[in-house]
């Protein structure tokens, strides 16, 4: 990947979108589809139908896009959960229930039994999260409508990983620029807090990961591009990476933010916690990413499984090494103590 | 770059490390920079007839292979930051002698900058030039001192930043000027550092130095010089080495996964994971500058993030590796190898500009947050 922004027509999408978003889904929105919608906003679910998401195809960047914008919005809406099924089957409005727990908004689920997902009507008790939505652990029937198999699984996790990652990259690119604000304007001991090394340095940290994290995300949904090779999602070592970095430096923001706003962040009258809530909710609701990332360490210990990676840092695929340290290594020494 | 790579076997890198070794400079090689302007690889993206018009992200993943592949890089680094400034600034005499010969590989440079008393604080320096003209002709009589001045033993000039206004103060009234170092009034003395080279002060006692060897306008330096710190700051701090490293690692350990901990296991994806994040920062410095956006918040994001980044891994893998990467010497050369980055990545997060210094210019420029106090 040479060129690191997003491509053209996706921009123009994404630009589009955050401008509606930017009135549907504004924070007193937000806080409302809280209080009075179980963090469900029907105005939006429909202004964002009027915009065609429930049909939303084409590239992996694309619902990247959408998705970043998505969470930067915290928009109340649980269109995300159904991004893997409409893009891998076009089936809209169903949520990826492979591990943990779906949005009680969405009445189907997909689901991962033996060697086949299949669409099963949700069932479960909805308990409210503490981000303000509601969620299910859905309890499989065993009926439904059978969409594919094991492969088509492990497609649509690998795409989850990626827009689940793109989501929380978005809140935190927020969340990073409302600290910013905070810290431009805000004055303690005479001074603004955003000349305060203590305070500056913390969010220039914040937004070194983030910024790693979204150029991952578009990484991740290039690779996914069958124009370069891949199988519509990102391949695996690129899925555990996008959304393990995702996770980190959203969390991160959420943490520093706070920091910055200090007594401020914790009041409920401050958006900090609309974002914090909701990132470090996202962030738990699949798998834990520490095993991924030894599961990435398995994947480039094991010779068969290292040559088949591709585009991996400036590598075409997997990680040969120069002729002279292949010599000069050769000889071996201790193995891992 | 491959093609070059793929016929260095360890026998051949063996002899440029001893050549490295005995200019007591870091990763520099004259034989190997002969060879990169043997191969036209000197200045690809300057115009000709010097260079090819090579865009930048060309030269950029030209100048990525090379590292990555363990060749020593350092020359070609600073001797292209010194013609690039001769290109943007110098006049056409200097253009004209300069030019030809370092794409030849035969003029070397180096920077005169950091002063004892002016680190990180840069524009506090002290070093000053005084106009005189006299039988000898129209000259500048140089007095002070340069500290950090890595490779000046080994180079054909020094880039030496002077203050030409007594009266003025920070960047104003800074001039740049290319300094012969076996000039009468230059002494170089080594200043041994940890990574086992040798970096320089140069003391200046009322060196001579011709006007025609003004780069720029005279008290207009600050700006000269800028140009060579953004690209200094677009350059991979530790992430390209650290990379090369990682991977030998990783074929030292192949197949052996159920040897490690579930601990180190997680550590050795999060370093996967977080060096490719730093290439992809790395990456965007050289798209932005082809493109010729500004790269002067996000050339320092990618600076810290990928010396940090060197620090925490060299650490972890010397740990991994364990007893035999105590030692300076011995038969394993990936051990060996290990133990001296664990030595050279001390300095990555304050050579060209500390951590600190970087993060002030992040949320300066980046965020738009008011100049840290």
């Amino acid at each position: 990947m040479l060129d690191e922004r997003w491509s053209e027509d996706v921009e123009e999408i994404g630009d589009a979108i955050a401008k509606m978003l930017a009135v549907e889904s504004a924070p007193d929105k937000v806080r409302k589809a809280e209080e009075d919608y179980g963090g469900i906003d029907p105005e939006l679910v429909t202004r964002l139908d009027a915009f065609g998401l429930g049909e939303l195809a084409g590239e992996p960047e694309l619902f990247a896009r959408v998705a970043f914008e998505l969470g930067k919005a915290l928009a109340s809406v649980a269109f995300v959960e159904t991004m893997p099924v409409l893009a891998l089957t076009g089936k809209a409005g169903v949520s990826l229930g492979f591990s943990g727990p779906v949005p009680a908004a969405n009445v189907l689920v997909a689901v991962r039994d033996g060697g086949e997902v299949r669409i099963e009507r949700l069932n479960g008790p909805a308990r409210r999260s503490a981000a303000g939505d509601s969620l299910v652990f859905h309890q499989t029937t065993g009926e439904g409508e059978t969409i594919g198999d094991a492969g088509l699984a492990d497609r649509l996790q690998r795409f989850a990983d990626l827009v689940d990652a793109a989501r929380l990259v978005g809140a935190g690119q927020a969340l990073l620029a409302y600290g910013v604000d905070y810290a431009g304007q805000r004055e303690q001991f005479g001074k603004i807090i955003g000349t305060y090394q203590g305070v500056a340095h913390r969010l220039a940290r914040v937004a070194g990961d983030l910024d790693a994290a979204e150029l991952l995300v578009r990484k991740a949904a290039f690779t996914a591009s069958p124009a370069n090779g891949g199988d519509g999602a990102p391949p695996p070592h690129f899925a555990i990476m996008v959304r393990a970095k995702a996770i980190q430096a959203a969390r991160f923001a959420a943490t520093n933010v706070h920091q910055v706003f200090g007594g401020n962040g914790f009041a409920m009258e401050y958006d900090v916690q609309l974002y914090s809530r909701r990132i470090r909710s996202w962030a738990m609701r699949g798998r834990r990413a520490g095993p991924d990332l030894a599961e990435l360490g398995r994947m480039v210990l094991d010779p068969a499984r290292r040559d088949s990676l591709t585009m991996l840092w400036h590598y075409e695929k997997g990680m040969p090494l120069p002729r002279w340290a292949r010599e000069a290594d050769a000889a071996g020494g201790p193995a891992a103590s | 770059m491959r093609a070059l790579a793929d016929k260095c076997g360890w026998a051949e890198m063996q002899a440029l490390r001893e050549e490295i070794e005995s200019l007591k400079v870091e990763r520099y090689s004259f034989a190997f920079h002969r060879r990169l302007a043997e191969e036209g690889l000197i200045g690809l993206t300057w115009p000709e007839p010097w260079g090819k018009g090579a865009r930048v992200d060309q030269q950029f993943l030209m100048a990525e292979e090379l590292e990555c592949q363990g060749f020593p890089g350092y020359g070609l680094t600073t001797n292209q930051r010194g013609g690039g400034m001769i290109m943007r600034s110098g006049n056409d005499a200097q253009r004209e002698e300069h030019m030809p010969r370092i794409v030849a590989g035969e003029y070397t440079y180096c920077q005169g900058l950091s002063e004892p008393n002016a680190g990180s604080d840069l524009l506090a320096l002290k070093t000053k030039a005084v106009r005189a003209r006299d039988a000898g002709g129209d000259h500048y009589i140089v007095n002070g001192s340069k500290i950090w001045t890595s490779s000046a033993h080994v180079s054909k000039f020094i880039s030496l930043l002077v203050r030409t206004d007594p009266e003025s103060s920070r960047q104003r009234g800074l001039s740049v000027l290319l300094v012969d170092p076996g000039w009468p009034g230059v002494t170089i003395t080594p200043v041994w550092v940890m990574g086992g080279w040798r970096v320089n002060q140069v003391f200046y006692d009322n060196v001579r130095v011709p006007v025609e060897n003004l780069v720029g306008e005279e008290n207009k330096g600050w700006n000269v010089i800028t140009g060579n710190l953004d690209e200094e700051r677009a350059m991979s701090f530790g992430g390209t080495e650290t990379r090369l490293l990682c991977a030998r690692l990783i074929h030292r350990l192949s197949g052996m996964a159920d040897r490690l901990s579930d601990a180190d296991l997680e550590k050795l994806g999060h370093f996967v994971m977080e060096l490719e994040a730093d290439r992809l920062l790395y990456l965007r410095v050289g798209m932005q500058a082809a493109r010729h956006e500004d790269t002067s918040g996000t050339g320092p994001m990618s600076k810290v993030y990928g010396s940090e980044l060197a620090q925490q891994f060299i650490e972890w893998a010397c740990d991994l590796v364990g007893h035999e990467t105590l030692f300076t010497e011995g038969d394993d050369v990936l051990a060996a190898d290990l133990e001296q980055q664990l030595r050279v990545a001390t300095v990555l997060t304050v050579i060209g500009g500390t951590s600190e210094v970087q993060r002030n210019i992040v949320s300066n420029r980046h965020l738009g947050l008011p100049r840290s106090n």
